[in-house]
């Protein structure tokens, strides 16, 4: 009897531990975080040719005005800026919201469709997290209230309720459409955005093509978007190089592109990480990535 | 190893693998994480400004920062700031990107709902009571051959000079 009652034990122990580690490991507490920057803003960006899977949004002839940059971004140097300031989706029923910007969009304005994607980014959460108690403590908090966070959920809700499925996969696309005409906001958007370009699990696995194109183009909007001064697609470049998730895990590559970055503009989390490679990388690594870092920044920034 | 104990060992071995399985489930699951509150944080969205990014990765769940296993969780933070509140997507990329921007509304009264016709009315603060009805001004009695200066609660009589 009594080493059963001990296996019954141990296997409530287990269970304990389990739990608590669970528990642990999907809910850290928050911590007091360091300064903030200035704002600014002015208009930039440079076209890129449209993928040919976009033939669906693009007009057969452009007649329209040609595009237009509006993403709010901050000079740093002769060349280099920073993206600055948010950009949101218009408030507002999302099927009018759409219907007003697509004619403009359809004809080149690369900031109607960027806003046209966030609407359907923005109502897809909506719809997707309705149930989540998380975002409910939250908008209690941001509201005042329970009463108006649950009133101002259904008027969200009530504002996206026309669109469906369809509109929803078109997401992608409009983002895709914006990025392609050189809007830099959503060519930073895009290396960033995967679940919104490829879809579900269930489409990555039923087109795995699509991943192939979409690192390919990912990599290209942000190096077209480095070539024109942005150091958010520098600090991009050199995250992705050193995750080595959208492009091959390179350290030199990773640390050249911070060290750019850091000379364009000098950053505390830009400063640790090349700390970090400091230590890590072996003398030829390093100068290996302190040469091709000269290269980046010269046709970058200078 | 005898009967009893081969079995015993199953038994363990089946219960760890349930245990380590339910974890695993856990741990994989997307998660809505936060409210998180940094009051620094410029909360730029969608591109996440470095500030919030540096947050976000100081405060990031350990299961997201597991390569591959993290970026498949599609976890979501709520970040909030002294005047906004944006829910942050951390992608397969391995990347973050902002939602909507929410202003904050502070001291906001929440409206009370509309009675009903014909419902007695429920004052959940009890109505100022009535004034109370001020008294005519009697003037006091005085002995002839006096006068009176009358203040607050009391009267202060005094003699005036005979002639």
């Amino acid at each position: 009897m009594y080493p059963q009652i001990r296996g019954v034990l141990f296997v409530l122990c287990l269970s304990a531990i389990s739990y608590l580690l669970a528990r642990h490991l999907a809910n850290p507490h928050p911590a007091i975080p360091p300064s903030q920057p200035t704002r600014a803003s002015a208009d930039l960006g440079k076209p890129t040719p449209a993928p040919s899977n976009l033939a669906s949004l693009l007009p057969t002839q452009r007649t329209g005005p040609q595009p237009q940059f509006s993403t709010a971004i901050k000079r740093i140097g002769k060349r280099s800026f920073l993206v600055d300031g948010s950009v949101t989706a218009p408030e507002g029923e999302a099927r009018q919201v759409i219907q007003r910007l697509e004619p403009s969009a359809r004809a080149g304005d690369s900031h109607s469709a960027l806003l046209i994607a966030l609407k359907l980014m923005d109502c897809h959460e909506i719809i997707a997290h309705q149930e989540d108690e998380n975002s409910l403590i939250a908008d209690a908090q941001r509201l005042g209230g329970l009463e108006n966070a649950l009133q101002k959920r259904s008027e969200r809700h009530a504002d996206c309720v026309s669109l469906g499925s369809q509109d929803y996969e078109r997401r992608g696309e409009w983002l895709t459409l914006a990025a392609s005409e050189g809007n830099i906001n959503a060519q930073l958007l895009y290396a960033s955005a995967a679940d919104v370009v490829l879809g579900s699990p269930a489409m990555v696995l039923k087109h795995p093509e699509r991943v192939i194109a979409y690192k390919g183009q990912a990599l290209e909007y942000l190096r077209g978007a480095a070539a024109t001064g942005s150091v958010d697609a520098l600090t991009d470049l050199a995250e992705i190089h050193q995750t080595g998730i959208l492009a091959p895990a390179d350290k030199s590559l990773s640390y050249a592109y911070y060290v750019a970055a850091e000379r364009a503009h000098p950053a505390p989390s830009q400063r640790r990480q090349i700390e970090l490679f400091d230590r890590d990388l072996s003398d030829a690594e390093r100068s290996e990535g302190l040469s091709m870092s000269k290269e980046i920044y010269n046709e970058c920034c200078r | 190893m005898n009967a009893a104990g081969k079995r015993a060992a199953l038994i363990l071995s089946l219960s760890a693998l349930v245990i380590a399985g339910g974890t695993l489930a856990v741990a994989v699951q997307a998660f809505d994480r936060g409210p998180f509150i940094c009051d620094h944080c410029p909360l730029q969205t969608p591109r996440i400004d470095e500030v919030t990014k540096d947050f976000l990765k100081e405060n990031m769940a350990a299961i997201d920062r597991v390569p591959m296993l993290g970026f498949t969780s599609n976890s979501r933070y709520i970040v909030r700031s002294t005047d906004r509140c944006v829910s942050y997507r951390f992608t397969w990329s391995g990347r973050f990107y902002g939602g909507q921007a929410e202003d904050i509304s502070r001291g906001k009264v929440p409206t009370p709902p509309t009675p009903l016709p014909g419902a007695p009315v429920v004052h959940l603060i009890e109505p100022p009571p009535r004034p109370i009805p001020t008294q005519p001004w009697v003037p006091l009695p005085v002995r002839p051959g006096y006068v009176g200066c009358v203040t607050v609660g009391t009267a202060k009589p005094r003699r005036t000079l005979q002639r």
